[in-house]
């Protein structure tokens, strides 16, 4: 039964996967080379993430064995794998698990609640598996390439990088649980689902820097580590049972991975039925007749777009986070100037480049805002209400846009301004502070749907299919990185020929300015064109 | 008011729909019959301009739905067979997302869908969201929304799967009295009787094939539709 219901989900994302290689091959080429081609966009995404994380371990892993701290080592690199995971898969729990949309069809059947929840895990499980390759990889070869691993501790890495995921899945899945009760008699779910993910984020980022800060605090105190790690047992465990080998610490280290998601697994077995199919339901609304204000079309389009953005907290929480960085980010940079320039300077040479080095930051958390990458792929089974109207593609695109448009751009302005204050500009840096954000914004937009329209999937059972696994997605994220690591190569060379950096800067932005209109005409072209031949 | 000519649909090499031909005058209610998968919806979807097809034509009031889409889509209201509305909406929400699509005036918006509402007992639930609405309550938001701007042509697929007994009185009330105006409707069904006393012509489609259009008198004879209907299905096995 198990095996049929994995089935299901397999072809799932197979049809998932076929899909996405059909609309990109509806241009007439062929879908092999598409299929390599999107193989190569996904290596490249998960390359540049697994870089950054290989040179931050390598940094650490021969001073940390010189000094004799193999176990700190492991046991930042299993927090990073948490981490990782924990963020990567936290807002996508509770819509795989509690809300898919084969909830009805699936609980009428003689299954065991235990095995669709089982089918569903295992989806979430071979994601978090995926997440964690992108740790796991960089910090076993920054390991192995300074360090010698015995054979008992290169098999208890690899048990810990299978059992780390259980755990990060079986908090989130506890946390999900907890929301999807909470919420079942609240009005406004979406925004109290928002609200409480960004507490629980708010509150492990803190937790989470409190426990590097403890660690960090213990290696400086070499000589009384064990001993001060009492309280922290489960980290020395983790750390000794691969730099050690140790196979006792490896079952305490597995226990504690495990346990907790089995115990999970055991609740949440026993409640989903609950919470699947107890609709409570709120108090019925009264409709008091009113005269509505009257708009013109697109307007109405707008709003509707607008309205779909904010009523999903899975969209929110994975396509806006982007935007609610960039405000952190400006914040951070005028509060925390002190500490930010502190952690900036340790770059070697970057003092005289402080307001380009803030303008790539807010360029590289622009790329992460996914709002209109998925955004034709949302309008899902109900397509067919926009392509019956009156209303010209062009307009249903340009609300698209607009919307991305309209919530990150106040955001990248907020960044801009606290890097234009941080890095004490004068008003033309000032200026070009608030405006490459800006204009790289309205690209990410731009790249966002026109990946979209290229590769559309309509068919999807979670909005998480649309949302964040979808293959828009992963392109305009790689295709976002590729642009931010391109710019720092233009900069780099217009400054290697001596133009001043505000003139790099504003060549830059004359740049992506130009790549924005010349996207803006192939969506309005060929993109409208594509949207007029999906099935509805 | 809708002429289609030769109209042919292929999806990949099957032709769903094969040179069908027929015409349909303001005033009139015309039902379109036919087995599962004969082509009745995709012919629908081309009327209304949401399935681009190979060949033929498809004019509404004159104007080619290929070349003037905006211009026909302003004229018309669809009704799918599905029932996939916007659930992150209140029901008055999206009837006013659609009555500002079409431009209808603020008050003659609150008048129409009072009244609309009130015929079909929805008024109390559309402050609720879509999402909360059952099958026969999302039906009844659709045929509001299709009417509210008052369309001079209404295509529908199987309007009245999931209505209750009542309401669909009330929609072949509408129905009527849209007709009577000067109105034309163009539906698909498989309840027969209804197509028998509601419509003045009737088109059977098999296999993407028209088998019989015309006056409902002249295609049925003086059997009933349902023979006729079950005789041209044997003939064309």
């Amino acid at each position: 039964m198990l095996k049929a219901l994995m089935r299901m989900r397999l072809e799932a994302t197979k049809h998932w996967l076929t899909s996405s290689i059909r609309s990109a091959g509806r241009q007439g080429s062929g879908s092999r080379g598409k299929a390599i081609f999107m193989a190569l966009i996904l290596l490249y995404v998960a390359g540049s993430f697994g870089f950054l994380i290989y040179g931050f371990f390598s940094q650490l892993s021969l001073p940390y064995y010189n000094a004799g701290l193999g176990w700190l080592y492991f046991t930042f690199f299993a927090l990073a794998d948490f981490a990782l995971i924990f963020v990567g898969s936290i807002f996508s729990v509770k819509s795989s698990i509690f809300e898919p949309k084969d909830n009805e069809l699936l609980f009428s059947l003689p299954v065991p609640p235990s095995m669709i929840l089982a089918s569903r895990m295992f989806t979430m499980i071979a994601l978090n598996y995926v997440f964690g390759l992108i740790t796991t990889v960089p910090a076993l070869l920054a390991w192995l390439r300074f360090c010698p691993l015995a054979p008992g501790g290169l098999i208890a890495f690899v048990l810990l990088a299978i059992f780390i995921p259980l755990l990060s899945l079986a908090i989130s899945s506890l946390f999900a649980w907890f929301i999807s009760m909470a919420t079942r008699r609240v009005r406004r779910k979406s925004l109290m689902t928002t609200v409480f993910s960004l507490i629980f984020l708010a509150v492990y980022f803190i937790a989470f820097s409190r426990a590097n800060t403890a660690i960090a605090r213990l290696a400086a105190n070499g000589g009384s580590i064990a001993e001060s790690l009492s309280a922290a047992a489960p980290l020395w465990w983790i750390g000794n049972a691969v730099s050690q080998g140790d196979p006792v610490y490896l079952v305490y280290a597995s226990a504690l991975c495990i346990i907790p998601f089995v115990i999970v697994w055991v609740i949440l077995s026993r409640t989903i039925t609950k919470s699947v199919t107890t609709k409570k339901g709120s108090a019925k609304i009264v409709y008091v007749e009113r005269e509505s204000k009257e708009t013109s079309s697109f307007s109405a389009l707008y709003r509707r777009e607008m309205k779909r953005f904010f009523s999903s907290s899975a969209y929110v929480l994975n396509a806006g986070l982007g935007a609610i960085f960039l405000v952190a980010a400006g914040v951070a940079l005028v509060i925390r100037r002190e500490m930010v320039l502190e952690i900036v300077k340790t770059i070697p040479g970057v003092e005289s480049y402080l307001m380009p080095v803030f303008i790539g930051g807010l360029c590289v958390i622009s790329g992460i805002t996914m709002i209109s990458a998925p955004s034709v792929s949302m309008e899902g089974k109900s397509i067919w209400i926009v392509r019956s109207l009156p209303v010209t593609t062009r307009d249903i695109l340009n609300s698209k846009l607009l919307v991305h448009v309209s919530i990150a751009c106040p955001a990248s302005a907020v960044g801009g301004i606290g890097a234009a204050i941080a890095s004490d500009t004068s008003f033309a840096g000032a200026a070009l502070c608030v405006l490459i954000p800006a204009v790289y914004t309205v690209l990410t937009a731009l790249v966002g749907l026109a990946a979209n329209l290229r590769h559309t999937n309509l068919d999807w059972i979670s909005e998480m299919q649309a949302v964040k696994n979808s293959m828009s997605v992963i392109i305009t994220m790689g295709a976002m990185l590729f642009t931010a690591a391109a710019c720092g190569g233009i900069f780099y060379g217009l400054t290697c020929l001596g133009l001043p950096v505000l003139s790099c800067l504003l060549i830059l932005l004359i740049v992506i300015a130009v790549i924005c209109r010349f996207l803006y005409t192939w969506i309005m072209g060929r993109g409208a064109a594509l949207f007029e031949s999906l099935k509805v | 008011m809708l002429r289609i000519e030769n109209l042919t649909k292929k999806y990949g090499n099957k032709k769903a729909v094969d040179g069908l031909t027929l015409s349909i005058a303001p005033g009139e209610i015309f039902g379109f019959i036919g087995h599962n998968g004969a082509g009745k919806t995709t012919t629908i979807k081309c009327c209304c301009g949401i399935l681009q097809f190979e060949e033929g034509e498809i004019t509404i009031d004159g104007y080619s739905i290929k070349k003037d889409p905006l211009e026909c889509k302003k004229m018309l209201a669809y009704i799918p067979d599905n029932q996939e509305l916007y659930e992150y909406l209140s029901g008055i929400k999206y009837l006013n997302f659609v009555a500002d699509i079409f431009g209808v005036p603020q008050t003659e918006r609150t008048r129409l869908i009072r009244k609309y509402a009130d015929e079909l007992e929805l008024t109390g639930d559309l402050a609720q969201p879509i999402s909360a609405y059952s099958h026969g309550m999302k039906q009844k938001l659709s045929i509001i929304a299709a009417w509210i701007h008052d369309p001079k042509l209404i295509i529908m697929d199987e309007p009245f799967v999931g209505l209750d007994p009542k309401a669909s009185h009330t929609l072949k009330e509408m129905m009527r009295v849209h007709c009577r105006k000067g109105g034309s409707i163009f539906f698909s069904t498989h309840v027969l009787e209804v197509v028998e006393k509601l419509c003045d012509k009737v088109a059977i489609i098999r296999n993407g094939r028209l088998v019989a259009s015309g006056r409902m008198e002249a295609v049925k004879g003086d059997a009933s539709l349902e023979k006729v209907f079950l005789e041209l299905e044997e003939n064309h096995a």
